[in-house]
């Protein structure tokens, strides 16, 4: 496959009387697009779409933030972006695919607690614009179009989760319509069809993603994985958005969908493609298989195809907590007894200076280098801001139903789960590693 | 928990889903359970027979905290 990918960079996002993109700024009509979006929403479980913008450096909190996808439109090729999606589920991939790089388009909205399990809840997402908690998420560094979104009452989980993505998915599609015709500020190549030179290691790439029903599912052409088979993936079809996010329970722990479509192993093992390396593919599974046989064989079955392909060496990184983390070490420790050098990335614990308790829920001793993403027990406070958006309180404790809280006030935080793709799963992050 | 009863000298054992867990976290006794929503059973299975898999883990169980082990040691029970 072979995929040519158009980037725009915005310079500003403001609301006015058109939909245009003209010097870099991106116009909006507010009212003609919310009214699109509400009049599109099947069965009407949206009651009020309220559109919001967020730029770099606003003394700002964004809140119930659900999930993120990217303006992005297929120009040439088979498949749309994110395929399955109002779309035939065709394999897409290939072709010319032109993308807005700093814009994100965020599903902010308060989904019911009630009747929810202890773990598989939609909690409360947090992006603070400025501030010390500002570097957990690469949210803080884009311009954020917010769909604030109130539901209407007693509908259905699947029929909120299928409103609030299909609103996102909706809104990327139209603003991407602008940037078809016209010619990116950028363009890059990602050429799998030339073959390279045999004497370079072959790497591949595990990526397990979380589904364990609705609010924590995540969609591969349109449909969630629960009876997935661990299967191949062309590195350029996760570039065109195949993988959708669904899940809204752990927010650090989250991968959303503007992540999925720029996966930072993905793009880094792509670019040294044929120079450094021989990118053999990625291997997409979930994690989270309810016991020991099932993460067995899923581990197995993944594993396999990573030999399939030749790999020499792979990269492996899941999405969810500890329990996923099972599934990921039961796979890098058949890879490594097969000879396939593997190397997970994740998350640790140990306390606020890093040293207490438990470093990693699971390990293996075939894992003999862990790359780090940081630890995710470390107390932060967030200071008072002037605006929130994306809705106007925090919901952070189960055991009070959820009694809303206020969202614009200093308070600390005694461990980071709160802040948006905070534990840096997918290796998208602002820390660097220091010898101490 | 486990490890800490054993330190106390009362030997006892873990049913647990995840096995691999607890061999890593040095539990001395493990027994394999049902899955992680359903340690000690599995609702799959139709109803005499689940009766007949609690029974076994649980059989499994006390059989484990009668054996001496050298480090983690996992007992499997089969599927009734």
């Amino acid at each position: 496959m072979k995929l040519e990918r158009g980037y725009f960079e915005i310079k500003d996002l403001v609301f006015g009387n058109s939909l245009s993109l003209r010097n870099g700024i991106l116009e909006i009509n507010k009212d003609e697009l919310e009214e699109y979006l509400l009049t599109e929403d099947e069965n009407d479980n949206i009651e009020t779409i309220a559109l919001e913008i967020v730029k770099p450096g606003d003394n700002t909190r964004i809140v119930h933030v659900l999930d993120t996808v990217m303006a992005g439109v297929k120009v040439e090729g088979e498949g749309e972006f994110m395929p399955g999606h109002g779309s035939a589920p065709l394999i897409a991939g290939s072709g010319k695919t032109h993308l807005i790089t700093n814009l994100a388009i965020m599903e902010c909205a308060e989904l019911p607690w009630a009747g929810k399990s202890a773990l598989l809840y939609p909690r409360d997402a947090i992006v603070d614009m400025t501030g010390p908690a500002a570097p957990y998420s690469p949210f803080s560094e884009t311009f954020n179009l917010i769909l604030r979104m109130e539901m209407v009452q007693d509908s259905s989980d699947v029929e909120y989760d299928n409103s609030v993505r299909n609103a996102g998915i909706r809104c990327a599609r139209y603003i991407a319509e602008l940037i078809r015709e016209l010619t990116p500020d950028e363009t890059e190549v990602f050429d799998f069809d030339t073959e390279v030179d045999p004497a370079l290691p072959k790497i591949a790439y595990v990526t397990q993603c979380q589904n364990q029903g609705v609010y924590s599912n995540t969609f591969l052409y349109g449909h969630e994985v629960w009876n997935i088979v661990p299967t191949y993936l062309n590195p350029t079809e996760m570039m065109d958005g195949c993988v959708v996010s669904g899940n809204y329970v752990w927010p650090c722990f989250k991968v959303p969908s503007w992540i999925q479509a720029n996966m930072p192993a993905v793009m880094e093992l792509a670019r040294g493609h044929g120079k450094q390396w021989n990118f053999v593919g990625v291997v997409f599974d979930r994690g989270h298989n309810d016991s020991h046989f099932l993460k067995q064989r899923a581990a197995s079955l993944a594993s396999n195809l990573v030999r399939r392909l030749g790999a020499d060496g792979v990269l492996i990184s899941w999405e969810g907590g500890g329990n996923a983390a099972t599934d990921a070490m039961l796979t890098l420790q058949i890879c490594e007894n097969w000879g396939i050098k593997a190397v997970p990335y994740t998350f640790e614990f140990g306390g606020p200076d890093g040293r207490e308790g438990i470093l990693l829920v699971d390990d293996v001793p075939e894992a003999k280098y862990v790359v780090s993403t940081g630890s995710i027990e470390k107390p932060t406070t967030i200071p008072a801001v002037e605006r929130v958006a994306g809705g106007d309180c925090l919901r952070l404790r189960k055991e009070t139903g959820g009694e809303p809280e206020p969202a614009d006030i200093e308070r600390t935080l005694d461990v980071i789960t709160a802040f948006y793709c905070g534990a840096n799963q997918s290796g998208i992050g602002k820390l660097a590693g220091v010898p101490y | 928990m486990q490890k800490e009863a054993e330190r106390a000298g009362i030997p006892s054992a873990l049913i647990t889903a995840i096995p691999s867990v607890a061999s890593s976290v040095g539990v001395s006794r493990i027994i394999t359970g049902g899955g992680i929503p359903y340690p000690v059973g599995d609702p799959t299975l139709p109803a005499e027979r689940e009766k007949e898999f609690r029974r076994r883990l649980v059989e499994k169980a006390l059989e484990a905290v009668c054996s001496d082990v050298d480090g983690p040691t996992v007992f499997n029970v089969s599927i009734a």
